[in-house]
């Protein structure tokens, strides 16, 4: 069927070209585009929690993806993102490891924090906060894409999706953003002028961004270092409060340690001991596994200790079956041969002529020399056997000689002599048995239990007396002397180019500091404040060390758990018997006397301050009898050099070093606040006595402040400036501390400067100048140990020119960074944030202008 | 035509002065005699092309257009030609025409000869690429590329029209001769939609300021990457959304030049290029003129920002809302997508949205377009076989094909990248797009190796015009069929089902192995007999039924349509089973 063609022109309109259409085509009531299908993301800090989880679950569902090989472009650039923080962390776990400071560990994973928030900070506050308020809209806009994807808006210049843009805010509405940028009103299609306007402010402000990005670093530098200061402190709180409980735990676990060593379970180190021991019961222990044992049992022990545990056990060993010292012919027990050595032996060691004569008599066969070991004991002999098998072997060398007709007899008898040396000397040679025999193992393997415990509970009081004392970072002493430093520098207002100036030289130093106690001490209320200021300062050390009760004291507990883990394990040792060495060296006292030498917290002050009553304080000792003279040396003696007492006095050292250092500086602050006398001797006397407190060193005091042939002015200087008597804003200032809850600041300061005249000014151990000595009296209330040069030491602590040059070192170059990287910091901010008056300006803006003439005029 | 000259050329003043445009207030009522001449010469020169038709013999019947109706019932299917090159003859197989050899290019009244052959594979509609005259400035290729026209309609009115494609010896003027052709076309039911370029070339940017776009300095605005072209400017002011009155203007007399010819349809090229509000007044033009114009979108998926310069982001949905029927679609990334489960999801991705539009719209089958790499190079002729039988069977389709498409064609011209002194642009060197249809040169008719394509094509297209009931009407639904044991997830499958008949669509998105795995299909009976409805191609593939499941044994890019029992699948995928809106 044939198909006519189209016949539906219409020929009847005229045409008009379409050049000269004119009008308006208004579009009212025509299809709009539909809204789109993603939309801007609002954030606010309500929002942000919910964005970042959101963040999150599709980093790991884009990880997931991307192991499953089904990950979009969009998906492998967050895992970009994602790499980064894995790898970043996984960075900061390798070098936390490679450190055992909690503070560094924990601030490895602040500075990735800390970067990766200033990645996020740094653009969002220089670049685009100050961009919106500039230009209207902001440029970190971030959108969720028709497929649930989150992206910046103006990242790429080219991808905008700017019909999401819908008026909901000002910032959204390109209307309003266009009066911002300038653009005038009327004129055509202002929506592209003001669509190009923000596309080149969003290029702009992101080659901004990539030109600062070096300054990320910085801001997340400086962002630890406020970071640090909020963590060590709470870091510091956290731990203490954990080794507070652990020295609780461990002094209630010290006290309930009962004597008998055989209710004691089995641990680990008995359990090895027993190991090998039972290998070898009822036979010889070899060399080698005697010093296996040996390692075994003293690994972690001090060296005192670790002899006497080797003394103890090498004459437990020794006692042979019959409960005397034993030995072994030759040096190899394990050695089978040893009949045939010491046969072959004897035949090398025989002269050289007529060897096949003396060969007939004097080596005796396998047999005969077995018979003669074996009639003594098999190879384990007493001192007495072996002298036995000695006899022996010269009566067969007799019978021998007797049927020798080859030689006279009288030859054979010189021969014999000789031999008999030779054999005694150099082939029977002895050497301690390590026989293992049941009582030994048991004991041994006792001994091992008390020593596992022992050392468990050393282990775990060790980590808690090196939190409180030692010199590690983070430790509670080490960070109160921090504290300390920079309280001081702040109080005297030491500045950054003194600082400067101070660690250069001592000699600066002194003069800086001089001169500004000087001025401090002139205003009253200000230098009294500061004295509260470090008082609390040592307050609070006090508190970290003990605890805020006045009855109860951590550190007490710590060395009464130390002595009590001490004292038990001696006495366990002492029920098993046979350990009398390792007992001593482990207390070095009478182990039925062994006690607490602490018994409250101001016991613990005293001893800490070395001033506890001597029980013996002021005793006489050419007018007592012989018993009570014995007394006192055995009393004096206690303990001295025993593996507990140094533990013990580590601790009050270490404290001593810090605290009195502290004391001084307060002591220092006292005397400079002193009104100056009158007289010109006393002004001297005032005068050296800052000189001392300012620089002193131990050997300056040994030296007797230079006063060699000025004896006089020497004690007048001790009196007046070592006088316990404060100045009243001194003492104001210190009263903040004067009980025993705080620490007692105040009466302790006095103590020490108390102490520091009795024992300084009498001492006589080093420099025997007798016109020095103040008074000698003083003396005896003192133990045997506060007048050691030790003592002295840590009385004369640190000189405060050394601690300020010290502090003024760290402080200078914490601050000196400090200001390079503000200014650094600073510098591009501001830069960042003034370009923005620079970015958006209109090419050509008569163009707009003449366009908006033109369409009036049209 | 004759060659006067070598270099350059100037043939359109020659071509203008030979072929005047007749205007068509002028144009007679068709003349039969010149008619029956003309088809007189043909059949003499080419016995076989042309079958004569005695027009006044036979019984006439004024021509309906239904183009419109047939896509939303998903009857259309659709063959894009290139004029110039659909009946070009390269003699000397360089892959170009070099027309001072004697060599031809394709015209409209030589693409008569093909229509039979495009009815015989089953096309139903054409898609004819622009014909207007290419620009000469900043031209690409030695002919200039069919979207950078150098004019759109007369100012008479009437449509623009290249000269090359028209036959300089036949005394009609090219309108008349386009008119020919669709009218040819209509008789064997094949139904004509012409391509409108988005854009203009330079010459045109040149000629017409008032219609083009221009930055605020000034400066033109070319579509990144497109140089030879510069984008209209369709607001008169975007603020205001008030249009640009003379490009709306030259529109509409472009919809006329169009409707008055017989033309069924519109595709709009780069459809984005222009507002909803530009196309929901002209296509509403378009229909009072004749409610049955079809309107096809080149719209591939949602944007939210166009990643191109100076170019819209694609929003298909506003376009389908502002009147389009139908538009492209993304199954041109089939052979991207990674398995089964990604097909299956943009299939139930257009039901959806169909339900968000008014009844009736659709997708093309636009696995292979103009502007895609050719399907044999994304896995040889047995996978153009799997994307004919895929585009055949899906919901909301119509199917679309490229001339070539049918033979294999990799559109991998010889002459691609070198030079040629035969030039009608001024430009000498031959660029094209590897592996897509010539669009920039004289080049030889598209067609390959793989006849076997075609044979396949045929009877595909002929068991979905067997099947419409299932496969095109609206109210069939596709259902999603589980699978186990497929690993990797290659098989596509599910089930169209409609009024109690099902078909059953198995295939191998893999083109280099095979895959096996267990088809889940409730219902399946164990005695269920699979007749497969389409062509074998390709290696055998194994089936074992069994009760309620299918295991497959599927050969590279095979597929299978079965016939198969199940009244009540759509039940039993309660939840897995969607269509696409029916009705208002």
């Amino acid at each position: 069927m044939a198909i006519n063609p189209v016949s539906n022109i219409d020929n009847t309109k005229s045409h008009v070209p379409y050049k000269d259409a004119k009008g308006t085509v208004k579009t009212d009531g025509y299809v709009r585009p539909l809204p789109p299908e993603g939309h801007l993301i609002h954030d606010s800090l309500l929002t942000a929690p919910k964005y970042f989880l959101k963040d999150i679950a599709y980093d790991f569902k884009a990880v997931k993806d991307g192991f499953d090989g089904n990950a979009n472009d969009h998906q492998l650039g967050r895992l970009n993102d994602v790499g980064l923080k894995l790898g970043g962390i996984g960075i900061a776990t390798v070098l936390a490891a490679r450190t055992k400071n909690p503070m560094v560990r924990i601030m490895e994973y602040a500075g990735l924090g800390a970067f990766l928030a200033s990645m996020s900070l740094y653009p969002m506050i220089a670049i685009n906060t100050p961009s919106r308020l500039v230009h209207g809209f902001d440029i970190g806009k971030e959108y969720v894409d028709d497929q649930g994807r989150k992206k910046a808006v103006l990242q790429d210049p080219n991808y905008i999706p700017f019909d999401m843009y819908q008026k909901d805010f000002p910032g959204e509405d390109l209307d309003i953003i266009g009066d911002r940028l300038g653009i005038p009103r009327d004129i055509k299609n202002r929506n592209d002028v003001v669509k190009e306007q923000m596309r080149k402010i969003a290029i702009q402000n992101n080659t901004l961004w990539m030109m600062t990005a070096a300054v990320v670093p910085v801001m997340s530098a400086l962002i630890c270092g406020g970071l640090e200061k909020v963590i060590a402190p709470a870091l510091e709180k956290t731990r203490n409060a954990n080794y507070n409980a652990a020295i609780t735990r461990m002094l209630q676990h010290t006290e309930n340690m009962g004597e008998d060593a055989a209710s004691i379970p089995a641990n680990r180190l008995s359990k090895d001991v027993s190991k090998i021991l039972e290998n070898y019961k009822g036979k010889e222990l070899p060399a080698a596994e005697f010093d296996n044992l040996m390692k075994l049992l003293t690994k972690d022990m001090d060296y005192i200790t670790a002899e006497g545990i080797k003394s103890d056990l090498t004459n437990i060993f020794m006692t042979g079956r019959n409960g005397e010292k034993s030995f072994v012919i030759g040096e190899n027990l394990a050695d089978h041969s040893i009949n045939s050595r010491i046969i072959s032996s004897i035949k090398n060691n025989l002269p050289s002529r007529n060897k096949a004569i003396l060969e007939r008599v004097f080596v005796p066969t396998e047999l005969e020399l077995l018979d003669i070991i074996n009639s003594e004991g098999a190879r384990e002999l007493t001192e007495e056997q072996i002298l036995n098998v000695k006899g022996k072997l010269k009566n067969l060398f007799e019978r021998k000689m007797a049927n020798e007709t080859s030689m006279p007899k009288e030859a054979l008898k010189a021969y014999q002599n000789e031999i008999l040396e030779n054999i005694s000397k150099n082939i029977l040679k002895k050497t301690p048995s390590n026989f293992v025999n049941e009582k030994n193992m048991q004991d041994v393997v006792d001994f091992a239990k008390v020593l596992g415990e022992f050392k468990a509970n050393q282990k775990t009081l060790d980590k808690c007396k090196s939190f409180k004392v030692e010199y590690a970072p983070e430790t509670v002493l080490a960070r109160s002397y921090g504290k300390f430093e920079q309280t001081l520098l702040d109080v005297l207002g030491i500045k950054y180019k003194d600082l400067k100036e101070m660690r250069r030289s001592d000699k600066y130093a002194k003069e800086i500091l001089d001169k500004k106690l000087s001025e401090l001490v002139k205003d009253d209320a200000k230098y009294q404040k500061a004295v509260e200021k470090l008082t609390k300062v040592i307050s609070d050390m006090e508190v970290s060390l003990n605890g805020k009760d006045a009855d109860t004291s951590h550190l007490k507990d710590l060395i009464s758990g130390i002595e009590n883990n001490y004292n038990n394990t001696a006495k366990r040792l002492n029920s098993i018997g046979r350990f009398k060495n390792t007992v001593d060296k482990l207390v070095k006292e009478d182990v039925a006397s062994l006690s607490n030498s602490i018994e409250s917290k101001q016991d613990l002050f005293d001893v800490l301050d070395g001033i506890k009553k001597d029980k013996f304080a002021g005793f006489d000792y050419w007018g007592e009898t012989e018993a009570k003279r014995l007394e006192y040396a055995k009393y004096n003696a206690k303990g001295v050099g025993s593996s507990k007492n140094l533990e013990i006095s580590r601790i009050i050292e270490r404290y001593q070093g810090a605290k009195n250092s502290f004391n001084r500086v307060l002591h220092l602050f006292d005397v400079y606040k002193r009104p100056m006398p009158q007289g010109e001797y006393e002004q001297a006397i005032l005068n050296a006595g800052k000189e001392a407190l300012l620089s002193g060193t131990s050997s300056e005091h040994t030296m007797k402040l230079n006063t060699v042939n000025n004896p006089t002015f020497y004690k007048d200087m001790m009196q007046s400036i070592w006088s316990k008597n404060l100045q009243k804003a001194t003492q104001d200032g210190l009263n903040i501390s004067q009980d025993v809850a705080s620490g007692d600041v105040s009466g302790r300061l006095q103590n020490y400067i108390q102490r520091f005249k009795d024992i300084m000014g009498n001492s006589n151990i080093d420099f025997t100048k007798p016109q020095h000595i103040l008074d000698a009296k003083a003396l005896e209330n003192y133990t045997k140990s506060s007048k050691t040069r030790m003592a002295k030491f840590n009385l004369v602590a640190q000189n405060s020119v050394d601690l300020v040059k010290n502090a003024a070192e760290r402080q200078y170059g914490k601050q000196k960074w400090l200001r390079i990287a503000s200014a650094i910091g600073g510098t591009v901010f501001g830069t960042a944030i003034l370009t923005q008056f620079a970015f958006g300006k209109i090419r050509n803006p008569h163009n707009l202008q003449k366009q908006v003439s033109d369409d009036a005029n049209n | 035509m004759q060659i006067t000259k070598i270099m350059p050329i100037n043939f359109r003043a020659a071509a203008l002065e030979q072929a005047p445009q007749t205007k068509p207030e002028n144009k007679q009522a068709v003349d039969t005699g010149a008619t029956s001449k003309y088809l007189d010469n043909l059949a003499l020169m080419n016995a076989a092309a042309v079958k004569k038709v005695d027009l006044t013999s036979a019984k006439t019947e004024p021509y309906k257009n239904n183009l419109r109706s047939m896509i939303r019932n998903n009857e259309s299917v659709m063959m894009a030609i290139v004029p110039r090159t659909f009946t070009a003859q390269d003699l000397n197989g360089d892959d170009k025409v070099t027309l001072s050899t004697g060599e031809k290019v394709g015209t409209f009244l030589s693409a008569i000869s093909r229509l039979d052959e495009l009815k015989e594979d089953g096309i139903n509609t054409l898609h004819i690429l622009p014909i207007h005259p290419t620009g000469k400035k900043n031209a690409m290729g030695t002919a200039g590329s069919l979207y950078s026209p150098a004019k759109y309609v007369t100012d008479e009115g009437d449509l623009a029209i290249d000269p090359m494609i028209i036959e300089q010896d036949d005394p009609r003027s090219p309108n008349e001769q386009f008119k020919a052709f669709i009218d040819e076309c209509h008789k064997r039911g094949i139904k004509v939609m012409l391509d409108l370029p988005s854009c203009a070339s330079v010459d045109m940017f040149e000629a017409e300021p008032d219609l083009m776009a221009y930055g605020r300095n000034g400066e033109d605005k070319t579509p990144q990457g497109w140089a030879d072209i510069r984008m209209f400017e369709p607001w008169a002011d975007e603020a205001k959304r008030t249009l640009n009155p003379k490009l709306l203007e030259m529109h509409k007399q472009y919809v006329d030049a169009c409707i008055d010819l017989g033309l069924d349809g519109i595709r709009a090229d780069v459809a984005r290029a222009k507002p909803p509000e530009f196309w929901d007044i002209l296509i509403r033009y378009s229909h009072d003129r004749d409610p049955e114009f079809a309107w096809l979108a080149e719209s591939y998926t949602y944007e939210c920002a166009s990643p191109m310069i100076n170019m819209p982001y694609d929003r298909p949905e506003d376009l389908l809302k502002a009147g389009f029927d139908e538009y492209y679609g993304q199954y041109h990334i089939f052979h991207d997508w990674r398995n089964g489960k990604e097909f299956n999801d943009y299939v139930k991705l257009n039901l959806d949205m169909s339900h968000r539009l008014p009844a009736g719209k659709s997708v093309i089958g636009s696995f292979l377009t103009h502007d895609d790499s050719s399907s044999m190079i994304h896995g040889g002729e047995n996978f153009c076989k799997l994307t004919t039988v895929l585009q055949a069977t899906i919901p909301m389709c119509n199917p679309y094909f490229i001339d070539g498409f049918q033979t294999g064609d990799y559109y991998d011209y010889k002459y691609r990248d070198t030079d040629n002194i035969e030039t009608y642009t001024g430009k000498t060197l031959m660029n094209e797009h590897r592996y897509r249809l010539a669009l920039f040169n004289l080049s030889r008719q598209p067609g390959g190796e793989s006849p076997d394509i075609e044979r396949v094509m045929k009877g595909v297209l002929n068991m979905r015009s067997e099947n419409l009931d299932v496969l095109a009407d609206r109210n069939s639904s596709f259902i999603e069929l589980d699978k186990r044991e497929d690993k990797y997830d290659q098989i596509i499958t599910y089930a169209r089902h409609n009024n109690g008949k099902t078909i059953l669509v198995v295939a191998n998105k893999n083109p280099n192995r095979n895959v096996t795995g267990i088809i889940e299909i409730p219902g399946l009976k164990e005695s269920q007999k699979l007749e497969n409805l389409v062509p074998e191609y390709g290696d055998t593939s194994e089936f074992q039924v069994e009760a309620n499941e299918l295991k497959v044994n599927l050969a590279p890019a095979d597929a299978y349509v079965f016939e198969i029992d199940t009244p009540n699948l759509e039940q039993d995928r309660n939840g897995h089973a969607f269509k696409q809106k029916v009705n208002d």
